[in-house]
């Protein structure tokens, strides 16, 4: 089996599922919330990750609600999510000191200075 | 049904009959929340999405090309791992219009490749009007509106089980189906209260 890919939304999503069991709509409003309003998942989107994580052993689901008449199945992370989530943590953070070596490094004249955001 | 519940269900059709069934509910609440209380429609971006995902999932849990050649126009048997497609494929109504149009299609490029490699053929194995290609249409479009189910049959008799689903039974016979299950689904029960741990999820 190919490994899982882990992309930036997956990623998220297995964020806001290690920290507590949550429906679809509320996966999606953390993921929001977890990325300062930079990834508003659509539906679609989330589901299409969520296939992807559950055949992977990462989310399970965990239980069912009746809420308004309507059907909501909850997921969470697995201790498998759990520590994939944790393995691209580090990653990140790695990266993130790597680059900021590399920003910190004196610039040789004559290369364009790198704006400010 | 709520109109924007209508068309949420509509956008779902993107994903397989089974999907729907063990999921689409959930998915359904996902898109209503998302449209916000007296939305007339699901967003556009969302159906979209799911419209993405469904034929994605498809893709997915298709059986690769020679394979499933072989299966679609010999009835040889997929790999185990393909069972509840194989299962869905014969379910479907279309599944014979299907199966003939694969084959009308196999054909005409196997000729067409034929012809392309050896040109004195081309004017046996290609067509000059468009009668014949026009007359394979039109059998296949008799056999969508028909819907027989005798090759269905045959090949869920052969690969899957000996127990035929009501849909596939003769419309007479149906009630007969529902009656085993019921009668299976039962004796399930019992088993179950009878043994230590209960069964698995129903069926």
């Amino acid at each position: 089996m190919t490994p899982f890919r882990m992309t930036q939304q997956a990623y998220l999503i297995l964020l806001t599922l290690v920290d507590e069991r949550q429906h679809g709509y509320g996966v999606i409003k953390q993921v929001a919330e977890l990325s300062g309003g930079d990834v508003t998942l659509a539906a679609g989107t989330l589901y299409g990750n969520l296939d992807r994580l559950l055949a992977a052993g990462m989310v399970a689901a965990d239980g069912e609600e009746i809420v308004d008449g309507r059907l909501r199945r909850y997921y969470r992370a697995t201790d498998l999510g759990a520590q994939a989530a944790q393995a691209e943590t580090e990653n990140l953070a790695r990266l993130a000191a790597r680059a900021q070596r590399l920003l910190d490094r004196p610039r040789g004249l004559g290369r364009p200075v790198l704006g400010g955001a | 049904m709520t109109t924007a519940e209508r068309t949420a269900r509509l956008w779902l059709r993107a994903y397989p009959r089974r999907w729907r069934y063990a999921y689409g509910e959930d998915l359904v609440g996902t898109l209503l929340d998302l449209a916000g209380p007296d939305a007339r429609t699901v967003r556009v971006r969302d159906g979209v999405s799911v419209v993405r995902a469904g034929w994605s999932l498809r893709w997915r849990e298709h059986p690769p090309l020679l394979p499933w050649l072989g299966y679609r126009l010999f009835e040889m048997r997929l790999p185990a791992r393909y069972r509840y497609w194989v299962m869905d494929d014969l379910l479907d109504r279309f599944y014979t219009a299907r199966t003939a149009a694969a084959a009308f299609v196999t054909v005409a490029v196997v000729f067409t490749g034929i012809s392309a490699v050896v040109p004195s053929l081309e004017s046996v194995l290609i067509p000059v009007s468009w009668d014949a290609p026009m007359m394979f249409a039109l059998a296949v479009a008799l056999l969508a509106a028909l819907q027989p189910r005798v090759g269905p049959r045959r090949v869920w008799r052969r690969q899957i089980s000996t127990w035929l689903p009501r849909e596939l039974r003769p419309r007479s016979e149906r009630w007969k189906a529902d009656v085993e299950l019921a009668q299976y689904r039962a004796a399930l029960r019992v088993d179950g209260e009878a043994g230590s741990a209960g069964g698995g999820a129903g069926v």
